[in-house]
């Protein structure tokens, strides 16, 4: 018998055991990676997985975690060629960093802050740009969200679209009738026109919507399909793996 | 501007969830109660929000800086269709927002909380109580001024609440005043522009804007103490800042007069040293109101 094999065996079983569990989760994991197209985890767990990150991240003591999740957003957006669009949502929340380092005096708390932006934001973009608007809002309905506040959700979501485009047109019109030009009042005078217009319009289209919606039904509080399967056990795994994550990272940086 | 991820602190993040999810609990209660009596009050709660949401994202120009900036859109909203539902409307809002990279998921809270509640309840209030005297559109506009101030001086105030709470009142005027060259003209510009968009549809369809069933006269008394008493503690802390005033707080005083036998290290006082005492005051505030709300009429019968 080998010598080796006939030592304290502790640190032989514990490599054993990790090695062969992170194997098979390690595979499990490819297959489902192959098999939904990259989208692992469910929309509604990616939200609250974001979440728990950013608050993680707010956590942090040490500017050097928040920048390393940074670099590998960073990366994961290069990776997934989102990295035009990273950039471009990146703009309005470094401003506001570098504003607030600028008032803390460029200290090290100035710092970490500017990190913990840079870091957060980074993950909430890479989640906006990797889940579509209308997955979120499905998923909502499965974190138990009032009815009240989807049916509004819903609404929003499709006639933002449909009004930015009506008031575009709107001003487009107004420009080519010399409107929105001169002096400041002027130019505030023909965009509260618009407004006023777009919400008008509003109001008589709501009214047409309703009786578009009662021809098909409709009622208050009415029972939605589930669009969206349920939460599985299988769901479970990526949320313990990443949650454990989580947790170790916090506490690497609580007590480095 | 709104709070980006990050930057606050999680016990604030929740502070300022809870505050907020009262407001928004209260609004959805509203908006239930009227789609209840009218059903067609939800899409034409969803389409307005719709348009508002499209104009505070539109940039209008922003005089003295020769910039451009977004309006804050509540105070128009809160006139057109109430404070409440504006709330709520404004917590939706956000969170599309947060899909374009403007403020985020944990600063929900607090951006609901200076926006949504701070932004419509001061435009709203404002508007009702000019309205009366003084024509529609200059009510309207004023609503808008100080609304949108009150905005961000709400987000000052967050933030340095939250990043700098040793010294508060010192930092809360250094972000308002880094504040101000963007955002006193942009209030300017709000000024005319919610004031030319209510005079324009006045004129063509005034049934748009919310004439509101008012609050009751409980509502309406309670809505009045709590800004007075608000006004006057923050008009005596203001007074007591500028004269060199140690800025210590009103608790010393309560417990003094209210609690003088209190033990000093009791699981009350802990608890407020563990999580900030804003947290447990507001926590109090919360358990005193509920409770004194719920057996109000029970009282008043008794």
């Amino acid at each position: 018998m080998p010598e080796w094999l006939t030592r304290d065996p502790l640190n032989g079983i514990v490599i054993t055991i990790a090695f062969f569990i992170s194997l098979v989760i390690g595979r499990y994991l490819n297959e489902r990676i192959v098999k939904n197209r990259g989208k692992i985890i469910k929309p509604g767990i990616r939200l609250i997985l974001a979440f728990l990150l950013i608050i993680a991240v707010t956590l942090m003591k040490h500017w050097y975690f928040p920048a390393a999740i940074s670099i590998i957003c960073i990366f994961t957006a290069y990776k997934l060629k989102l990295f035009r669009d990273y950039s471009k949502y990146m703009i309005f929340p470094l401003v506001m960093a570098l504003f607030i380092l600028a008032v803390q005096g460029f200290t090290y708390y100035g710092f970490l802050v500017f990190t913990r932006i840079f870091a957060s934001t980074s993950v909430l973009i890479i989640l906006i740009l990797s889940t579509s608007e209308s997955e979120i809002l499905g998923s909502l309905r499965l974190l138990r969200v009032p009815a009240t506040i989807l049916d509004i959700s819903l609404f929003m979501s499709r006639y933002i679209k449909t009004f930015s485009n009506e008031g575009n047109k709107l001003r487009l019109a107004q420009r080519s009738r010399l409107g929105l030009s001169g002096s400041f009042l002027k130019k505030m005078q023909d965009t509260a026109i618009i407004c006023g217009l777009l919400i008008t319009r509003a109001f008589v289209r709501s009214e047409e919507i309703y009786r578009a919606m009662l021809s098909r039904g409709w009622k208050p509080e009415l029972q939605y399909s589930q669009d969206f399967p349920p939460l599985c056990m299988t769901d479970m795994v990526p949320v313990i793996l990443v949650v454990s994550g989580l947790l170790g990272i916090v506490f690497l940086d609580r007590f480095i | 501007m709104h709070i980006s991820d990050g930057i606050l602190e999680p016990q604030w993040v929740l502070f300022w969830f809870a505050i907020s999810a009262l407001f928004i609990a209260l609004g959805l209660r509203i908006i239930n109660k009227r789609i209840r009596e009218d059903p067609s009050y939800l899409p034409r709660i969803s389409l307005i929000g719709a348009v508002v949401f499209v104009i505070s994202v539109w940039h209008i120009p922003v005089p003295v800086t020769g910039s451009s900036s977004h309006p804050v859109g509540t105070p128009l909203a809160a006139i057109i269709i109430g404070p409440f539902a504006t709330v709520v409307i404004s917590a939706i809002a956000l969170f599309f927002q947060a899909f374009v990279a403007h403020g985020g998921l944990t600063a929900m809270g607090a951006n609901t909380f200076s926006m949504g509640i701070v932004g419509a309840f001061s435009g709203y209030l404002v508007y009702r109580l000019l309205k009366n005297i003084s024509s529609p559109w200059f009510s309207a506009g004023m609503a808008a001024f100080i609304g949108s101030i009150l905005t961000y001086l709400t987000t000052a105030l967050q933030l340095a609440l939250s990043l700098n709470p040793g010294n508060v009142m010192y930092y809360w005027k250094l972000y308002s005043i880094g504040f101000i060259p963007t955002q006193l003209p942009l209030a300017v510009a709000e000024f005319a522009f919610t004031g030319y968009a209510i005079r324009y549809i006045s004129q063509t369809n005034a049934e748009v804007i919310d004439t509101g069933r008012g609050f009751d006269r409980f509502t309406k008394t309670a809505l009045c103490m709590m800004f007075l008493i608000a006004g006057v503690i923050a008009a005596g802390a203001y007074m007591g800042y500028m004269s060199g005033g140690n800025m210590s707080g009103t608790d010393g005083t309560v417990e003094a007069s209210a609690a003088p036998e209190a033990v000093s290290d009791a699981i009350g006082v802990r608890l407020m040293a563990r999580f900030g005492e804003p947290l447990g005051f507001a926590l109090v505030g919360i358990t005193g109101g509920l409770v004194t709300g719920y057996f109000w009429n029970a009282w008043r019968k008794s």
